[in-house]
């Protein structure tokens, strides 16, 4: 069965975000230091997962980008546009951008359907609530964290709705010049 | 002038304990690496600032390590150094080696951090008591000792910093019990 990979920017005290209208002008945006094992775990996926809150945003930034030759991130977005993408929603009826569909039914069993599938594995880079979701359902199979060298106070977690404690497995920390840590956990407590 | 190191066990999610204070979520099968570590940061220091409300438990907890204990190298430390104990409700110690700081917070620390020692000042908790004395910018080295658990919901140390705050990470050290140690300077 595939695996269900998460990676987000987190900040020291646990949050991945100050709230809804977040731009994330918190993370420390050192490319050099993590884009390589942003690409290496694009590399070993071939379908993005997504609520339809961040979609909403996400996928025409990244199209967008696509219009921009000399961006820096010009080959991400190409990736990201080119990868096909899920997006979970109750409320849209059809996907009106490219390579992209929608999951309308029970999250549990469309993400398991996923993961039946035979193919690379499935990663989800948001929204906070999406992510939630997935983590209380025990649906994450490896959480990538970029805890960033900065204290938010307050703001959004993604294990705000765990009713009980959940361990995780250390696969690996990566410590960059820029002061990220990245933090690699397997989820063994599977549903 | 001599700084002051928080040590403090932290959850993947930030928290420090469960809402109750509950620690059960922690590992404790720490593995050699990890105990050099600790034993490295506490030979640092010879003066320990505590919460009221920790207090109580501290000691107790560590003048009852047995010699045979595997604790007991660390726990004779714990005993042995000076105590700090800050509260505004208490007239007098009946703890040894522990003395009453009733001022001003930043007053007191600065004060501490004054005296002639070579040695270093150590902070394990309460959670309130380091909430304040990170919101004063008390703190000069945060040892943050990640545990391989998410617990949802708890008690914060980081909840009153009231804007953004940036620290440098000093070093990161992966230990094979699943602990990542984030050492931060402000």
């Amino acid at each position: 069965m595939r695996k269900l990979k998460l990676q987000m920017q987190m900040s020291l005290d646990g949050f991945v975000s100050t709230g809804p209208n977040d731009e994330q002008k918190w993370v420390t945006w050192a490319l050099g230091d993590i884009y390589q094992h942003v690409l290496d775990l694009l590399d070993s996926i071939d379908t993005i997962i997504i609520g339809r809150k961040l979609a909403i945003d996400y996928i025409p930034f990244w199209q967008d980008v696509l219009t921009q030759l000399d961006h820096k991130m010009y080959g991400f977005a190409q990736r990201i546009v080119a990868t096909k993408k899920i997006i979970f929603t109750k409320t849209l009826d059809k996907a009106i951008w490219e390579n992209t569909e929608l999951a309308k039914g029970d999250l549990v069993e469309e993400v398991k359907r996923l993961k039946s599938q035979s193919g690379k594995d499935i990663i989800v880079y948001g929204g906070t609530s999406f992510v939630a979701s997935l983590i209380k359902e025990g649906l994450i199979d490896e959480l990538h964290f970029f805890v960033n060298p900065v204290v938010l106070g307050k703001g959004e977690s993604i294990f705000s709705s765990l009713e009980k404690f959940h361990n995780l497995k250390l696969k690996k920390a990566v410590t960059y010049n820029s002061g990220i840590v990245l933090l690699i956990y397997e989820n063994n407590q599977m549903k | 002038m001599r700084k002051l190191k928080l040590q403090v066990q932290m959850s993947v999610d930030g928290f420090v304990a469960r809402t109750n204070g509950e620690l059960d979520w922690m590992k404790w099968d720490w593995d050699d690496e990890l105990k050099n570590y600790v034993n490295q940061l506490t030979d640092s220091a010879d003066t320990i600032l505590l919460g009221r409300k920790m207090t109580d438990g501290f000691i107790s907890y560590w003048s009852n390590v047995k010699l045979e204990s595997e604790e007991y190298r660390f726990a004779k430390q714990m005993v042995d150094y000076h105590k700090i104990v800050f509260t505004k409700t208490l007239d007098k110690s009946n703890w040894e080696n522990t003395t009453l700081a009733k001022g001003d917070i930043t007053d007191e620390v600065n004060k501490i951090k004054k005296q002639n020692s070579k040695k270093d000042i150590v902070v394990y908790g309460g959670a309130g008591f380091v909430s304040s004395l990170i919101k004063n910018n008390l703190i000069d080295e945060y040892n943050l000792f990640i545990n391989p658990t998410a617990i949802g919901k708890g008690l914060e140390i980081f909840k009153d910093v009231d804007s953004k705050l940036s620290l440098k990470l000093k070093k990161s050290t992966a230990f094979d019990c699943g602990i990542v140690v984030n050492q931060y300077q402000p």
